[in-house]
């Protein structure tokens, strides 16, 4: 059962670069799904199972390498008993790596881009442990 | 500064901390220098990033678990040393999140927080430790009276220690009085810089480099397993000012490989 809530148009793209949905790409979703999966103490291959997938086709959804369709989405998040809008959720940061409270310590606009540029580095390798952990 | 005080005790403390920590690494008849990058690296994810800022050395980050420290690579050779020996407190005996401020590292006002006067302590004394330090200068035939600043920023770069770390590490073990350490840290950086070339020993010259931790490796192996796209290959990449071509990875390489729904058809057999 489809329970978009979400404004049209939605577009999915076939190929596997580049792919945004509503500007959401599917690595966005990927995040969306590991912290919900993390928030309910479910494990990737639990959701796997639920939904009747390899546990390598979830870990690349998860890690955003594979395209999926709104019917897919709309699985996901009834097996995860969420909202659709959970999954299209844009965080700003590619994973939820807490924002560095001593980043109002530095002084240089400069240097807080830097800092904030090396959160992002740190959220992807924590992204890539998870990928790698599947294997 | 005087301002700055740690009592006898904690003083012994942190000369106790450091000691321990060398004997476990098999450290202490060694002068340790930059091998402070490899055990920082054993303890923690380290990333070596061009701040571009002469007063962040660095930052410790502890999330999901784990400890990421970033080192200022675009800071003196001598002053990344000492951030990471001082970090190396930080991860050994009081955690927390912090920004690597030059003016804790160097102490340059009377506010300093008792943890972060610590920090520098076990540092000095980790990279520093008296014993050595006693052997150098009675190998190079110093005694007391000669100390002068030629001598303390010759020692400085034996230890790979900043300058000043030098001199107060000097007065610490009595090899200087206070007064002359006074005078020795009012010695501008410009000069000190003049001393060095003189003597032709000027420090090492800033590396600059970018060096992420497992990012490289893992991206690449992400993308060769079929995980991430070459898209992503490229963004992560991207952080370390590289590309996948430099990284020797072809676009005729990822089509001659099965595509990823061949290979999930595959996995689902």
């Amino acid at each position: 059962m489809l329970t978009l809530s979400v404004p049209s148009p939605i577009l999915i793209h076939g190929a596997m670069e580049a792919i945004t949905m509503m500007g959401v790409t599917f690595q966005e979703v990927g995040s969306n799904i590991q912290r919900l999966l993390k928030d309910k103490g479910m494990s990737q291959q639990d959701l796997a199972g639920k939904l009747g997938v390899s546990k390598q086709v979830m870990s690349k959804i998860i890690s955003g390498a594979k395209a999926i369709n709104v019917a897919e989405i709309s699985r996901i998040a009834t097996t995860l008993a969420i909202s659709v809008d959970d999954l299209l959720e844009i965080n700003n940061k590619t994973d939820d790596v807490e924002a560095f409270n001593f980043m109002g310590e530095i002084h240089s606009e400069h240097t807080r881009e830097k800092v904030s540029h090396l959160q992002n580095v740190i959220s992807e390798l924590l992204l890539l442990d998870e990928i790698m952990e599947g294997h | 500064m005087a301002e700055n005080f740690l009592s006898p005790k904690e003083c012994l403390l942190a000369r106790e901390q450091a000691n321990g920590k060398l004997a476990s690494f098999n450290k202490q008849n060694d002068i340790l220098g930059e091998q402070v990058f490899e055990i920082l690296n054993q303890n923690s994810r380290v990333l070596f990033y061009p701040l571009e800022d002469e007063d962040v050395w660095g930052f410790f980050e502890k999330t999901h678990g784990q400890s990421f420290i970033c080192i200022n690579t675009s800071i003196d050779f001598d002053k990344q040393v000492f951030t990471a020996a001082h970090e190396l407190y930080h991860l050994w005996f009081n955690h927390g999140q912090e920004l690597i401020l030059a003016s804790e590292l160097e102490e340059r006002s009377a506010d300093i927080p008792k943890h972060e006067l610590k920090a520098n302590r076990f540092a000095a004394e980790f990279l520093v430790p008296e014993l050595l330090l006693r052997q150098e200068i009675r190998q190079r035939k110093i005694d007391d009276v000669k100390i002068d600043v030629n001598v303390v920023v010759r020692l400085a770069r034996i230890f790979l220690v900043p300058y000043r770390t030098m001199a107060k590490r000097l007065a610490e073990i009595n090899m200087i009085s206070a007064a002359q350490c006074k005078d020795f840290l009012a010695v501008p950086e410009d000069e000190v810089s003049l001393i060095r070339k003189r003597l032709g020993i000027e420090l090492i010259e800033r590396s600059n480099k970018i060096s992420l931790d497992t990012l490289i490796d893992n991206a690449l192996s992400a993308y060769e397993q079929g995980q991430i796209s070459r898209v992503k290959l490229e963004y992560l990449l991207s952080f370390a000012n590289t590309t996948p071509e430099e990284m020797g990875v072809t676009n005729e390489e990822r089509q001659s490989r099965p595509s990823d729904d061949e290979l999930d058809s595959l996995m689902e057999e």
